[in-house]
């Protein structure tokens, strides 16, 4: 009887090890999309007189922040100035979040120069906020 | 005699009951072995699952790893590291279980494809086919963009009981038990999911193109499940 018994358990030990030895397998395709960075907002710019830098003039620049689609914030921001009668673009400052001002401690005397913001990510950039007013620089 | 009879009897029952018991054992053996391998497919019986693609997450946050994410050393091809620093994206699919009894997910693998003449034939993981390329320009078949080589598939790394670690050191993102799926239950793989099994199983490279933003990537993917 005993005997019997210790039959019995082997078989049910046997079934429920084998169990835990199959397996389903199935393929399918999976799937996501990279992300795409939102354009730069337009920056506020404000002319400082009398307070320093090397025209005697300065300029601060602050932007609304952006993010990404999620809600996520973008890595940073990249703030270029822009002078009209020359066509030059200069890289003023880079920024990481939350930071949203940055300060142009020499814009050129006699200028007229507008301002612009681009969302960055890693590697990737988002297309860059429309010019700021234009500031007509002492 | 009276004895006789019950001894007799309880023999009698043990048989029974044996018998009983074998041929329950011997029937799910039967079933679980023909549900080996299966693709998909509800049958009565049959230990199945099935493995279909979601839509791509319209407001996914995947951008290209920062320079320095490392690799796992000594692996070919390439395998990113999932980490906070380095988080990659999700894969978006869905996992149906077609069995009737719950099923444990245990292995989430890019499909080896074969390709080249028979008998000098090449196997590989499978790569990320793209619906753009570097450029930004579109592919009409939505499958042959460039993009797509900017991007790798890293395992998702699952621990057991025992504490053991499936990818420890590649994606610790997603380190937690592997989810089981009840009888004819369907498991939702995204980012954001319990059982964050699609965290960080993708990542683009840090030289990712501009013009790979908005992409959408890829990939066949094989998974293993047993009964749980």
């Amino acid at each position: 009887m005993a005997t019997m018994v210790l039959a019995c358990a082997a078989i049910v030990a046997g079934a429920n090890g084998a169990l835990a030895n199959y397996a389903a397998s199935a393929t399918g395709t999976a799937a996501t999309r990279t992300a795409r960075l939102p354009a730069g907002r337009r920056p506020t710019a404000t002319l400082v007189t009398g307070g320093g830098g090397a025209t005697g003039s300065s300029v601060t620049v602050t932007w609304p922040p952006v993010t990404l689609p999620s809600g996520s914030d973008v890595g940073g921001y990249l703030v270029e100035r822009a002078v009209a009668t020359t066509n030059s673009v200069t890289q003023l400052c880079t920024t990481i979040v939350p930071i949203t001002g940055c300060t142009d401690d020499a814009p050129p005397s006699g200028q007229t120069v507008t301002y612009t913001v681009t969302p960055k990510a890693q590697s990737w950039s988002g297309p860059a906020s429309p010019p700021s007013a234009p500031i007509a620089v002492p | 005699m009276r004895r006789s009879w019950v001894k007799i009897a309880g023999i009698a029952a043990v048989v029974i009951f044996s018998a009983s018991v074998g041929a329950l054992a011997s029937s799910l053996l039967n079933a679980q072995q023909s549900g080996v391998h299966q693709s998909g497919g509800a049958q009565a019986g049959r230990l199945t699952i099935r493995v279909e693609q979601a839509l791509a997450d319209p407001a996914s946050d995947l951008l290209p790893d920062s320079n320095g994410c490392p690799t796992v050393p000594n692996v070919t091809p390439p395998t990113p590291v999932s980490s906070p620093a380095c988080p990659g994206g999700a894969l978006d699919f869905t996992i149906e279980n077609t069995s009737n009894v719950p099923v444990r997910v245990t292995k989430v693998a890019a499909t080896v494809q074969c390709s080249g003449p028979q008998g000098q034939q090449t196997c590989n993981p499978a790569v990320f086919a793209s619906d753009k390329n570097t450029d930004g320009s579109f592919v009409a078949d939505e499958t042959s963009g460039s993009c797509g080589a900017s991007a790798s598939f890293t395992g998702p790394d699952i621990v057991d009981a025992l504490n053991n670690h499936s990818n420890i050191g590649a994606n610790f993102l997603n380190s937690r038990p592997w989810p089981i799926i009840p009888a004819h239950g369907t498991l939702v793989v995204n980012g954001t999911d319990a059982n964050a099994l699609g965290l960080g199983l993708v990542h683009l490279s840090n030289s990712t193109a501009q013009g790979c933003q908005s992409a959408t990537l890829s990939i066949p993917l094989t998974i293993t499940a047993v009964p749980s």
